[in-house]
């Protein structure tokens, strides 16, 4: 029988204050941010009017995502107000589904569990996000117009124009529909999650395996693919995360007039 | 049958079934993808990159028997 090492699908707690545990995920998260954010403060310093490679290519970041947000929201200054957090969470993943390609840092063994995991092998991240967008776009559209934002879920209007029978059917319907898309919501959530947690620790798993069995050239296809399908779930994440978040606001507003 | 055979062959199967939908899927926008990337192939940059999205959102089906799969071999 070969010699798998223990994989385990919650993250194993690494520093214990009584009950309160940090997981060797959290760590992970923590040094991914702690760089994000390093990069950001030192990147600032150097912005230039007339961009060099390197701004180059995060202006094409940022451009690929307002695009979107345009064709998405309609408006320009109400996509500017959306385009941070979208960024933020695409950066973040872009680096932190990527982490066991950097050298080193899954090896620092305590005990014979490593010390920092990738983040988003982790369930708790991935709902954590999935729950923060969903609920904070409900939020905001409640906020923003409440009666029409409890009225898409509870849609009782129908009832006040019965004229007939048929009518009334109609109407029980399309209230039995609006609770349906209150499942609908926690389905968003669960999808999102379940995506990209299941890409990234089905990848994680694949190459401890592979690499149990043989450790020399045969992991490379493997690690390829994984490298390419975490970028392409990151990128798919950030798109979801729009347009759900798109679709609940702009749907408490109303309807645009057109000329 | 012992319960650590049942574990196995539970795992195997699930995996089994649900791999057959994301691979029809997936082959299928593949299949229009290059039909029209055929029919007009100055727009085979703008429609690759949107192929791409759209096989990793088809994929999703398969990710979740996956994921359940792993809990039952890992977890259970």
């Amino acid at each position: 029988m070969l010699e798998i090492p223990t994989i385990s699908l919650p993250a194993t707690p690494v520093i214990e204050f009584g009950s309160f545990h940090i997981t060797n995920s959290v760590l992970g998260t923590l040094l991914v941010s702690l760089a994000l954010v390093l990069f950001c403060v030192l990147f600032r310093a150097k912005l230039k009017f007339i961009p060099g490679r390197f701004q180059s290519f995060v202006e094409m970041l940022v451009e690929l995502f307002m695009t979107q947000l345009n064709s998405a929201w309609g408006n320009d200054e109400k996509a500017r107000k959306a385009l941070p957090f979208i960024l933020t969470i695409f950066i973040f993943l872009l680096i932190a589904n990527q982490f066991s390609l950097i050298p080193l840092v899954t090896s620092v063994v305590q005990e014979g569990t490593a010390v920092l995991r990738t983040p988003s092998s982790d369930l708790s991240l991935t709902i954590t996000l999935a729950i923060v967008m969903i609920l904070g776009s409900h939020i905001v559209a409640f906020v923003l117009n409440p009666v029409t934002h409890i009225g898409n879920y509870f849609k009782i209007h129908a009832f006040f124009k019965v004229r007939s029978i048929g009518d009334f059917f109609n109407a029980c319907i399309e209230f039995f529909l609006g609770f349906l898309d209150i499942v609908g919501e926690i389905a968003k959530v669960m999808s999102m999650s379940f995506r990209l947690f299941g890409n990234i620790f089905a990848g994680e798993v694949m190459g401890v395996i592979i690499t149990a069995l043989i450790a020399y050239v045969i992991p490379m296809p493997f690690i390829l693919i994984s490298a390419f399908s975490s970028v392409v779930q990151a990128f798919v994440f950030a798109t979801l995360a729009l347009n759900f978040m798109a679709g609940i606001i702009q749907s408490s507003q109303p309807a645009p007039q057109r000329a | 049958m012992d319960p650590v055979a049942a574990k196995y062959i539970a795992a195997a199967m699930c995996m089994m079934v649900g791999s057959i939908a994301p691979a029809i899927a997936e082959g299928w926008v593949a299949k229009t993808a290059m039909e029209a990337m055929g029919r007009n192939p100055e727009i085979s940059d703008n429609l690759f990159s949107k192929m791409i999205v759209a096989m990793a959102i088809c994929e999703s089906t398969g990710i979740y028997c996956l994921v359940i799969s792993l809990i039952i071999l890992f977890v259970a």
